[in-house]
């Protein structure tokens, strides 16, 4: 065997290693962006899901089948804090008025989740509990009176002189590749519920 | 060798279209986020202007013939009221020239910027320039993160008497 086929043997040997290397990181790599793409795209799914079914509820806060069953929409919140919130409101459009909430869960009950933030969020209509997961972190209501004044929390007694609100949701991966988190953020701006007359 | 560095070619070849492929995925994905972000902060203000008074004339009257209501031309605020706050607006037509950067979303800066316009009810993509019981607010969000303006518009007309 020559000095050139050595020297040929040596800088495949080398070339070869540089290659498996790279092929290595590229695996890593193709794993963490299929992980980060499929998160990122469930996040935002998830958002838009959480925004949809909030969006219909709270526009109907106040509202009834039967117009005499709420006759004092002013009083339809009944509770108001920042992560918590129940209204009077008609689920099946049957004229009977049902108490819906909606709150957030303690981080300590998804504790099995990766995500040291996600919390369950709460759907209670007529005291039936219905709780889901879809990696929410922040749920924050803000509550604005009639002139647009930031409300003091909680609002504990009807009429709660809630005109307007803000919600803000964000969420989150329940797990992800090196604990990188995607998040997609919603802000609804006071969102105006037609039935609440409060000036 | 020459084999060695010809295979090293072919891969660094194909490494950079899949990463470009993947930078142009990413791109997308971060594009439709701030979309969403975009889309909240046009829903918030037409919800928050459709809950206005239609004209600044029908806060204390109600009127049957649209010779009383504001003229084209002076779609906007009053006298009085800041047009750089929209706490201080009390009617629809308030948000007309509306211009906001917002930098308190944490995805991105966005910034919008929203018109009224009269429009005929028959035709209500198209703006008149007479008065009308229908107005048309369109709001545009953009920011320097997204390639795209978010337009969004929605229809209020005086129907009764608030």
């Amino acid at each position: 065997m020559g000095i050139a086929s050595i020297f040929d043997l040596i800088g495949s040997v080398v070339i070869g290693g540089v290659l498996l290397i790279t092929l290595i990181k590229i695996n890593d790599s193709a794993t963490r962006n299929t992980y980060g793409f499929t998160g990122e795209l469930v996040v935002q799914e998830n958002l838009v899901t959480t925004v949809e079914v909030l969006e219909y509820d709270f526009r109907k806060i106040g509202y009834c089948e039967d117009p005499f069953a709420i006759p004092n929409t002013k009083r339809a919140i009944l509770y108001a804090d920042s992560t918590d919130i129940t209204y009077l409101t008609d689920v099946n459009f049957d004229g009977i008025p049902d108490t819906m909430r909606y709150y957030l869960g303690p981080t300590s009950e998804l504790s099995h989740t990766p995500n040291p933030n996600d919390r369950m969020l709460y759907q209670e209509i007529n005291g039936n509990r219905a709780g889901v997961n879809l990696g929410i972190t922040l749920f924050k209501i803000k509550y604005f009176g009639a002139l647009g004044e930031e409300l003091s929390l909680p609002r504990t007694f009807p009429p709660t002189g809630i005109f307007s609100m803000q919600i803000d949701i964000r969420i989150e991966n329940t797990s992800a590749y090196d604990e990188e988190y995607r998040y997609a953020f919603w802000r609804q701006i006071r969102l105006a519920s037609r039935n609440l007359e409060n000036r | 060798m020459l084999l060695a560095l010809g295979a090293a070619i072919l891969l660094y070849i194909t490494i950079f279209i899949t990463i470009r492929n993947t930078l142009l995925t990413e791109d997308v994905l971060y594009d439709s986020n701030f979309e969403i972000a975009a889309i909240s902060i046009g829903t918030s203000i037409i919800e928050e202007a459709s809950k206005k008074k239609f004209d600044e004339v029908t806060d204390t009257m109600a009127i049957t013939k649209t010779l009383p209501l504001t003229a084209p031309e002076l779609l906007g605020t009053e006298p009085g009221e800041d047009p750089n706050n929209r706490l201080e607006f009390d009617d629809f037509d308030d948000y007309n020239g509306y211009t906001v950067v917002d930098s308190t979303m944490p995805t991105a800066t966005f910034n919008y910027e929203c018109k009224v316009e009269y429009i005929d009810e028959a035709d209500p993509d198209i703006p008149i320039n007479k008065k009308s019981f229908s107005k048309k607010l369109t709001i545009k969000v953009w920011s320097k993160s997204m390639k795209d303006t978010i337009t969004q518009s929605t229809l209020y007309s005086y129907w009764f008497f608030r």
